[in-house]
């Protein structure tokens, strides 16, 4: 009988995060398609439900009514398994992400490390869409996804690195209360920038949206895909985006911490995380209304030529203070 | 402690079926996505040993880039049906060697740890402190996480071997840079530093034709 009620628990735990995390990502696809008609000046969604509100869910019925095509040259079981995977693992990453505190389902003491390697899992979903689809805009539009991926990967971890460096633990709720006095964002502002850059490569967003280039590759790995497999693909992607915003957010902006003096510091942890995720979030959006899209020489100059030496370069200055000054923790 | 052993046991099954089929799998891709669940079994392994750093090192490090850049080379080489032989020709070879190994395995844990793990295995006195005497060594002694052990092993008794092995990848690095690197000469490139340093006055200039 324990055992039920265990297993209860963490279903109802596990619930309690999947179901707000899906609702948020369907009104950041609303907020994205506001934000980004506002910015090119014209209305945005405005007609199902009140100011649009009702979008994101007429959007999802559309795909969910959608026939479900098998291409016959595909390999069936990981066709369908590939976005299936996908979304998995955009989902299990928020285990261990503290909202607020001790309000975290898992707290675990890697759990930066349980993240990356999640962040790291993510490929796979995409080089076994673009393989099993048979198709070559598909399999060229995974392994452009794949090879980005692993590339930004590299200085990402080492900007984690540096943090870990600074608050000596890699438990993500210890992260979070090490910034009590000032958040990384001061002393660690390139390093954020840099974060946030990868962040996007990572999750193949404008400039960076190379695996899914229309003019190039139709739609990327995800071309021979219709209905729940691609709204799986979709809501994996967007989930990564929510998860990497909430990774800056812990990171730097010291996750549920409370922003300002008095009156503004009695809101409660959970909101100011919210909020400073979306901040984020509209980042994300404004970014990919603003910018222009990289060549892929480019993006892959970046992350092996600039981002990897500075952040090693930050690793090592970082190292160097703590030792001089004795800041170990 | 039985659901634990229960698992244990559940993961090593699966981890030796898995690795079954990557060598019975007709389709090279399919052998490298069984070597991931491979590699997944054995980190659920470690994590039940309770080192989870090892655990999301292996995730990170054989899951995360070494087994995706086998895939990638496998797809890039597109190997058609035909190119699969019958790998049951090698059974009597791969048998003996991996004997062997087992042998060489078997004498090392005896060696190292006194036979310690594999009897208590059997006797069936199987918690943590048995699988991992060294874990349960210094939880006795004094509480420190995974990776404080670690490094105050790796650092502090083995730097040696721990610089040695920073040579050899640096050295592995080397060559693998100067393997692949040559320039072509005739092929156009753009400076991206030159392309932001032009002018409209040094580019373009009149000249006048008599």
């Amino acid at each position: 009988m324990t055992y039920f009620y265990t297993i209860l628990s963490i279903l109802l735990k596990s619930l309690s995060i999947i179901l707000p995390l899906l609702i948020s990502v369907a009104y950041l696809t609303l907020l994205e398609r506001k934000v980004m008609g506002s910015m090119h000046q014209r209305r945005g969604p405005n007609v199902v439900g009140f100011f649009g509100t009702l979008q994101p869910f007429a959007d999802g019925l559309k795909l969910l009514v959608k026939e479900t095509i098998l291409p016959s040259s595909a390999n069936s079981v990981i066709f369908i398994l590939a976005p299936i995977i996908s979304f998995l693992l955009s989902l299990i990453s928020w285990v261990v992400v503290p909202f607020g505190k001790n309000l975290v389902l898992a707290d675990i003491n890697v759990g930066i490390l349980y993240v990356l390697a999640v962040s790291s899992l993510g490929v796979y979903g995409i080089i076994t869409a673009g393989w099993s689809s048979n198709s070559k805009y598909a399999f060229l539009g995974s392994l452009r996804s794949a090879a980005q991926m692993i590339s930004y990967e590299v200085s990402m971890g080492l900007i984690v690195i540096c943090v870990i460096l600074c608050c000596g633990s890699l438990n993500l709720s210890a992260i979070v209360l090490s910034q009590k006095k000032v958040w990384y964002l001061i002393p660690l502002f390139p390093l954020f920038v840099m974060f946030f850059i990868s962040g996007l490569a990572e999750t193949n967003r404008a400039p960076f949206d190379l695996p899914e280039a229309e003019a190039e590759l139709v739609s990327g790995f995800s071309t021979e895909y219709a209905a729940m497999g691609f709204a799986l693909f979709f809501l994996g992607e967007y989930a990564n985006m929510i998860m990497m915003s909430s990774m800056c957010t812990i990171l730097f902006l010291g996750g549920w911490l409370p922003l300002g003096l008095y009156p503004i510091n009695q809101i409660p942890g959970v909101v100011c995380f919210g909020f400073k995720v979306t901040c984020i979030l509209f980042l994300f959006i404004w970014v990919r209304a603003a910018y222009p899209r990289y060549r892929y020489d480019q993006l892959m100059t970046l992350g092996w030529k600039i981002f990897l030496p500075f952040s090693f370069a930050w690793v090592l200055f970082i190292a160097g203070i703590i030792v001089q000054f004795d800041l170990v923790v | 402690m039985i659901l634990e052993f229960f698992l244990f046991n559940l993961f090593s099954f699966f981890m030796l079926a898995c690795s079954l089929l990557v060598i019975l799998a007709q389709n090279p891709i399919h052998s490298v996505l069984f070597l991931v669940l491979v590699f997944f079994n054995s980190c659920a392994l470690l994590l039940l040993l309770k080192v989870e750093f090892l655990a999301m090192l292996f995730l990170i490090v054989y899951v995360g880039a070494i087994a995706v850049l086998f895939l990638f080379v496998i797809m890039m080489l597109n190997i058609t049906e035909e190119a699969v032989y019958n790998s049951f020709s090698y059974l009597p070879i791969g048998f003996f060697l991996s004997t062997i190994f087992f042998f060489e395995v078997i004498l090392v844990i005896l060696k190292e740890l006194d036979g310690f793990l594999l009897f208590s295995f059997i006797s069936g006195v199987a918690n943590n402190c048995y699988f991992n005497p060294i874990v349960c060594f210094c939880e006795k002694l004094i509480f420190a996480s995974n990776i404080e052990t670690l490094a105050s092993v790796i650092y502090v008794y083995y730097f040696y071997y721990f610089l040695i092995s920073g040579l050899i990848l640096l050295v592995a690095m080397v060559g693998a840079i100067t393997l692949t690197l040559y320039h072509k000469i005739d092929v156009k490139k753009q400076d991206i530093y030159k392309q932001h340093q032009k002018m409209f006055k040094t580019s373009i200039d009149w000249k006048t034709i008599h």
